[in-house]
Order: structure tokens, then sequence, then C-alpha cells
């Protein structure tokens, strides 16, 4: 196994001196994805963690760090951080650089949750302007840090089961079924690990409308066969419409359908 | 669409409405919140039917003034 020898670090290595990316990065798609966000958030902060790079004659090749340096470059900034390691095999730079990428993790949920919330105690001003200005310091858009603050109310038994257990989605909208009731969100949460999609999907949709069932009653009814599915067909103009709406609401067609059906029998039912 | 029971707004994402327009972060906090807003809502009903009451008894202004300070007391009381 190759070693990696570190050459030296130099603070502002010029970007004109960086030839390209080298073979050995493995990150050879999606470079471009969420590459705004990092701007913005090197805007703010600046690079916080330095590039590597590999000489190649007078200049330099990126092995890691290629969407900082992509970042950096479309900024129009003259240098970037850069440790220098000395030249190695194209299969040791591989190993390197998949190492970087595969090792990486997505920063825990529970560490999300408390980072928002933080910022959000500690940022002045109107309750919306907290949030935009959260929004554009971690450079991600409002709506996102809106929910990571809302996955707060999530019980902290349910957010520990994210995300081995229960992703971040089943968890929020298992505590938004059944608010306030903590042991039922967390009694729920455990039944819905072992439930396939459209099962919690019919549980939520029951627990919604009787609030009284108890969790193993929502499970086994859940789990019996569903109805027959109802096909609609309408004109272009109703579809236009309703989708139109939909979009306002931020939901789904069929969603927004389920909605005005299950309206239409609560008045009917004079509930 | 749910209603907030507290402002009685919709909201398409009732858990964001609640964190972010009442600053609710536990489910402690929003019975509290909750049992406040109830409190109000009965206060303000019963401070109605008690006008209503008045005006139907047809009393004098300065009547009317001593009732609602007397009403206001016991209530502030409670």
């Amino acid at each position: 196994m190759e070693e990696i020898v570190i050459h030296g670090f130099k603070p502002d290595l010029p970007m004109s001196l960086i030839e390209r990316v080298a073979e050995g990065n493995v990150r050879q798609s999606q470079q471009r994805a969420g590459l705004e966000a990092l701007k913005k958030s090197i805007e703010n902060f600046g690079l916080i963690q330095p590039i590597v790079v590999i000489p190649k004659g007078k200049l330099y090749r990126v092995l890691v760090g290629q969407r900082r340096f992509l970042a950096c470059q479309s900024l129009g900034r003259p240098t970037i951080p850069a440790i220098i390691i000395k030249p190695m095999s194209l299969t040791g730079q591989r190993i390197v650089s998949f190492g970087e990428n595969i090792q990486r993790r997505k920063l825990p949920y529970d560490d999300t949750i408390a980072v928002c919330d933080e910022l959000y105690k500690q940022t002045k001003g109107s309750k919306f302007q907290r949030v935009e200005k959260i929004a554009k310091s971690l450079g991600i858009h409002p709506n996102t840090v809106a929910k990571y603050l809302s996955y707060k109310l999530v019980p902290s038994e349910v957010q520990e089961m994210v995300p081995d257990k229960l992703s971040a989605d089943r968890a929020y909208r298992i505590t938004t079924a059944f608010w306030p009731n903590t042991k039922k969100i967390i009694t729920i949460a455990k039944y819905a690990t072992q439930l396939r999609k459209p099962e919690l999907d019919r549980l939520l949709d029951i627990g919604k409308k009787n609030s009284e069932a108890t969790p193993e009653d929502l499970v086994a009814e859940a789990k019996k066969p569903p109805p027959p599915p109802i096909v609609l067909s309408i004109d272009r103009e109703s579809y236009n419409q309703l989708t139109e709406i939909a979009a306002k609401r931020k939901m789904g067609v069929t969603d927004l359908v389920k909605n005005i059906i299950e309206d239409f029998l609560k008045e009917e039912s004079g509930a | 669409m749910p209603i907030c029971p507290m402002c009685k707004k919709q909201n398409q994402d009732l858990l964001k409405h609640l964190r972010i327009s009442h600053d609710i972060t536990d489910p402690e906090q929003y019975q509290i919140q909750l049992s406040n807003v109830e409190k109000s809502e009965r206060n303000q009903h019963e401070f109605s039917d008690f006008v209503s009451q008045l005006k139907g008894q047809k009393v004098s202004g300065e009547q009317y003034r001593e009732a609602v300070a007397k009403w206001f007391k016991e209530h502030s009381e409670e």
C-alpha cells in the first residue's frame, strides 16, 4: 500500500498554477451538484479546508477537493489553500481520492437539528428574517432551514432512530400525524420500521381520522389489503387547474384530490 | 388542510408553522400555549355573553361601566 507523503502546505497557491484535476480523482460525475451552495459558503466564510494537489512539472493537479477548486475558480479567486503531496501512482491516487469521498458522512440528523436550532436562537430579527439569515449564512434554501427547525418537534426517541431505522421524512410525517401525543408518536415510529411505504401511508391516513385508535389497531388496519384504486378521467382544463392549485399548496395532484374527497366526505357526514 | 389550533390559520405543514410562527419546541410548551389560547377564547366568549345580557337589561352608562369593571376584576383574579 502506497503511503501519502506531504511535501508542503501553501495557504495561497495561485489558481493559475493548477493545471486541472488529477487522473486519479474518482469524482467523475455530479462535480457541480450543490456547487452554488458551496460557493455561497466560501463567499461567506472563505475556504476552511485546503484541497490536496500533486505536482506535475511546474504545475499542480487536484487530487482531493475538486468541487472546492471549481467553486473558487467560479468565484474568480486568485489563490487557494492547498496541501501538496508527493507524486504517486495512479492506483495510489485513486485509493486516496476514493477514501476521501467515501468516508465523508453527511452531518448526522440530530446534529443538523441542533445546529439550526442554536443559530435560530442566536440570530436576531423577525421569525422569517432569522430563517432567511441562517439560510444565507449556511448557503441553503430558507425552506430547508425551516424544515430542519421543525424537525426539532420530532420526539428525541424518534430522532435517535433516524437514519438507521427510520428516514427523516417518515419520522416527520409520523410526528405531524399524531402531534402532540409523544407516546403515540414513539410507538408508531417503532412499528413503522416494519411497515412498507403504502402501509405507513394508510396508517397515517387512518390515524388522522381516528385519533382515539390505538397504535396496534392502526397497524392492523394498515396491514389489511387496500381498497381498489379509483381511476378518474377529467378534462385537460380541470387537470391544469388542479395542477396549479397543487403547486401553490406545494403538494402533489393526487394528494390534493385525496384532500378534496376527504373534505367532501366530512361535509356530507356533518363532521 | 390542517388548521392551527392556536391562530386558526390553515397550514399545509402544521409542525413547520408551529415551530416558526409560534416558536414551539416541544409538546409540553405546545400544551401550555394552547391552554392559554383556549382560556383567552373562553374569556372572550364569556365577556361577549355578559355584555349581551347587560344590553338586554337596559342599564345606565354608569351601571354598565361598574358591571364591566367588576367582571374584569373577577376574571383577572382567576
